[in-house]
């Protein structure tokens, strides 16, 4: 049940949008509504967002769990916004017109200026900011992958990453933590509680992982991208098919693991962290100095047994020929 | 010739079993360990596997082991009793380095199943080695068991480190065992006897 009389506002343009209406009054008559919302629209409680323009589609978007079927996709479309993880997003200080530059005008939206997919790559084009992460080669890389082109047509960067919750990339020294907040990306869809909205929600990821020796174990401890991306991937945007994943134990399991830098590897270039102090993989970690100290006393310890096995064998061998000579006897020598 | 039975029949068959089940883990342990090599291994996944299951059977036969040895009393030849242990142990040591050269007479106490040096050693290996291993080698085999964190870095760390470390030594033991194993009457005698369960001693008139 609304709460108050913007909300009671909303509820009809729903209706009324999910109606198609068609009459130019019941258009006018929805927009009049709609804009006097917008006026009599107060600042969402404790949100400091930028512009009144902005804190008006808060006091709509900032409802919560507020979703509609789209007609026109046929998908259902998340219409709430959180204001406090926008505000504390990398977007946080951007007014919304920013991205939602046409077709935002008339309540309901009409959706003809949906923002342009890879918006990011348009934006963030020659910012020196963000040259480190290609997002060039990053949109080549998805266009050419299995998200390149889905049931529901091109997964765009937004898609993933949510735009009104973007937050800088997790530089925590805790692995775990990082590969948490890599993995979770994969998850709003590959998870068994998909959280994001949509047609293309994925079946669960985990029973596909049963041939792994604990399989929840190696789901929590490597980046999906690890093993479904091409091997020496710069960006790890090139999701692989299913059947062209890494199934080789190999792979990662030897001192030149593609887990290293993948997994526990440094997060931006430029930056030093040190994989083996991070993480332990049979196969792959190994300590120097314990590998010393173990082939130095396999190497005395045989050395002696040599040795001792050496003056065993001499005197027997001795003991040998003085019995053969003995019993040849003094004339047969 | 003197016939003596040393061995009963459960602990021969104990022994065997657990022989081959350390071949196993360590053929097993070194692939994984030594993975991508290019020294000929067991492959990844089936080393894996096998690692797994040698390590499980050999965990089930030391706790039988040691419930069957104390139960029957047998654990009494694996527990130094002797106060003066260590100066006994320096002894057969020494045998081993000088006296078996020179044709001594190994300082074996009568009665005594394991001598000195063994004692010490079988009780290392069976006490301290061998649940240390196990403890670590379940927490590998079930890393949510685990510590999250430990010395500062990801609870598996140490437990590998540790699990390594026990396996090496153990690995030292069993060529160290095999060996000295050679050094009986005749270079076979000794094998012999864990086999059938019988010593035979020459007297001294033979």
């Amino acid at each position: 049940m609304p709460h108050c009389w913007t909300e009671w506002v909303i509820l009809v343009q729903i209706i009324g949008h999910d109606r198609r209406p068609d009459s130019v009054w019941s258009r006018t008559i929805l927009a009049v509504l709609g804009l006097a919302a917008a006026v009599i629209a107060w600042p969402a409680d404790g949100a400091e967002l930028a512009d009144s323009e902005t804190r008006a589609c808060q006091h709509c978007h900032g409802l919560p769990d507020w979703r509609i079927h789209d007609p026109v996709s046929g998908n259902a479309l998340e219409l709430s916004i959180d204001s406090a993880a926008y505000l504390g997003s990398s977007h946080g200080e951007l007014p919304c017109r920013t991205c939602h530059e046409w077709g935002y005008d008339k309540i309901p939206h009409t959706g003809a200026g949906h923002y342009p997919i890879y918006l990011c790559v348009v934006c963030h084009d020659k910012d020196r900011a963000l040259e480190s992460f290609h997002l060039d080669e990053r949109k080549t890389d998805l266009r050419g992958s299995v998200h390149g082109a889905t049931d529901d047509g091109p997964l765009d960067c937004h898609s993933c990453h949510d735009p009104h919750d973007f937050r800088p990339i997790n530089d925590s020294a805790d692995a775990l933590k990082r590969i948490e907040q890599s993995n979770a990306v994969c998850l709003r869809c590959h998870g068994r509680v998909p959280r994001a909205a949509g047609s293309f929600v994925q079946p669960d990821a985990e029973p596909f992982h049963g041939h792994f020796p604990n399989p929840a174990n190696h789901l929590r401890k490597i980046k999906c991208v690890a093993c479904h991306t091409a091997a020496g991937s710069a960006t790890f945007h090139d999701i692989k098919p299913k059947e062209q994943s890494v199934d080789d134990c190999g792979q990662c399991h030897t001192p030149t693991s593609r887990l290293l830098d993948a997994v526990y590897g440094a997060q931006r270039p430029g930056q030093q962290t040190n994989p083996g102090e991070d993480a332990y993989v049979i196969g792959s970690t190994r300590s120097p100095r314990l590998e010393r100290l173990s082939q130095i006393l396999f190497a005395i310890l045989l050395g002696a047994i040599a040795m001792h096995a050496i003056a065993r064998v001499i005197p027997w061998q001795r003991s040998r020929r003085q019995r053969s000579s003995d019993e040849r006897g003094p004339d047969d020598a | 010739m003197t016939r003596e039975v040393v061995n009963p029949l459960w602990l021969r068959v104990w022994h065997g079993a657990l022989a081959l089940l350390f071949m196993g883990l360590i053929a097993t342990g070194v692939s994984m360990h030594y993975a991508g090599s290019e020294w000929p291994m067991v492959p990844f996944r089936i080393a894996v596997m096998g690692h797994n299951a040698c390590g499980i059977g050999a965990a089930l036969l030391w706790l039988f082991f040691v419930i069957r040895s104390a139960v029957s009393g047998h654990l009494a030849h694996y527990v130094p009793a002797d106060l003066h242990i260590i100066h006994s142990a320096v002894l057969q040591a020494r045998y081993y380095a000088f006296g078996m050269f020179r044709g001594d007479a190994p300082p074996l106490s009568p009665g005594l199943r394991n001598n000195s040096a063994q004692q010490l050693v079988y009780a290392f290996v069976l006490f301290v080695l061998m649940p240390f291993s196990i403890v670590s080698g379940v927490l590998l085999l079930f890393p949510i068991l685990a510590p999250e964190h430990a010395l500062g870095r990801p609870g598996l760390w140490p437990m590998a480190i540790l699990h390594l470390s026990v396996g090496y030594l153990l690995t030292l033991f069993v060529v160290v065992h095999v060996y000295l194993a050679t050094t009986g009457e005749t270079f076979f005698a000794l094998f012999r006897e864990m086999i059938t369960g019988v010593r035979e001693t020459s007297d001294p008139k033979d």
